[in-house]
């Protein structure tokens, strides 16, 4: 993932940035809440913002409201690393939109099995955008265009893309306009064709 | 309280498992450590030497965070209780207390060189 620190402490943030890049992600490093702000408004397509929660300037926790206020379409997960704590600290920084919360010093396995969460919920939050999107449909037979450009059937598409499986029955309206206004017509001929008969 | 009474000023098990047995990695950090907490320290001197409460808190909270970073409890705690004093605006014993962290200080680096030679 690219994850974007911000971290005052200069061997906390080499400890942190070279852990990161062990883990395998790209990691792009500030040294202040004001300098990450900057980065994140040039580069919003950072996965992860992992921030001090007490830095000069601007803290972390005001990095992350700012995070939040622009509502991007691409989401950031957002992780306070703190050695703050308590319950006060905890739920202040939950509010102003952070996913996750690390205390300090953090434990090399804790963080990589966070940032596994992480990459979890990014991904859903894709899969729900997808299906949230805008999606081309026929205005006659009703299939859809997939992302390859191929037009599939409703079932079809939502079959792929969820767990819903399908139970065909027919609305109240198509039995009215449909359903019986081909009885109707099924019983008019069937009485012409007994009136010709007789 | 004495350098030598510190006996283990840095937790190796502590330093080896987060950065995952790198020893390159290790002496980078101390590096890092060694020339970042010179200058924190002096600004630390400063501020009690002034008596501004908040700029003990600011330079002990850097303290604080940079040596419990490496594993470094006992110095990490001496800046915690600097810190503290400062949040609170309370610098009474001040003096005695940077004696301390000094004296941490002092046996940490100690042992950071002797671990890391080739650290300046």
């Amino acid at each position: 993932m690219n994850i974007l620190i911000a971290e005052d402490d200069d061997t906390s943030r080499l400890l942190l940035g070279t852990t990161l890049r062990k883990l395998g992600h790209d990691v792009t490093v500030a040294s202040d809440g004001d300098e990450a702000w900057s980065i994140f408004r040039r580069q919003p397509g950072h996965s992860v913002v992992i921030t001090d929660w007490m830095m000069p300037g601007m803290p972390g926790i005001e990095f992350c409201r700012r995070i939040r206020s622009l509502k991007l379409p691409q989401y950031t997960y957002v992780l306070i690393l703190t050695a703050l704590s308590g319950k006060g600290k905890f739920l202040e920084g939950m509010d102003a939109g952070a996913d996750d919360y690390i205390t300090k010093p953090f434990d090399r396995d804790e963080l990589a099995a966070r940032l596994r969460v992480a990459e979890r919920i990014l991904g859903l939050k894709q899969h729900v955008q997808r299906l949230e999107g805008l999606l081309p449909i026929c205005s006659y037979c009703k299939k859809i265009r997939d992302p390859g450009d191929t037009w599939t059937s409703v079932e079809r598409y939502v079959s792929v893309r969820t767990d819903a499986e399908f139970t065909h029955s027919i609305c109240p309206s198509c039995i009215e306009t449909e359903v019986e206004a081909e009885l109707s017509r099924m019983d008019r001929a069937s009485e012409l064709a007994e009136s010709l008969l007789d | 309280m004495s350098s030598d009474a510190i006996e283990q000023p840095l937790n190796r098990s502590y330093l080896t498992n987060v950065t995952d047995g790198d020893a390159e990695f290790e002496e980078e950090l101390a590096q890092s450590y060694i020339d970042a907490s010179s200058e924190v320290m002096t600004h630390l001197r400063s501020a009690v030497q002034e008596a501004g409460a908040s700029a003990v808190r600011e330079a002990a909270h850097a303290l604080k965070g940079s040596s419990r970073a490496i594993g470094a409890d006992g110095m990490g705690s001496a800046a915690e209780i600097l810190e503290h004093k400062g949040r609170d605006g309370d610098l009474t014993n001040v003096e005695s207390l940077l004696e301390d962290a000094e004296q941490h200080y002092n046996a940490l680096i100690e042992y950071m060189r002797t671990a890391w030679p080739t650290a300046k």
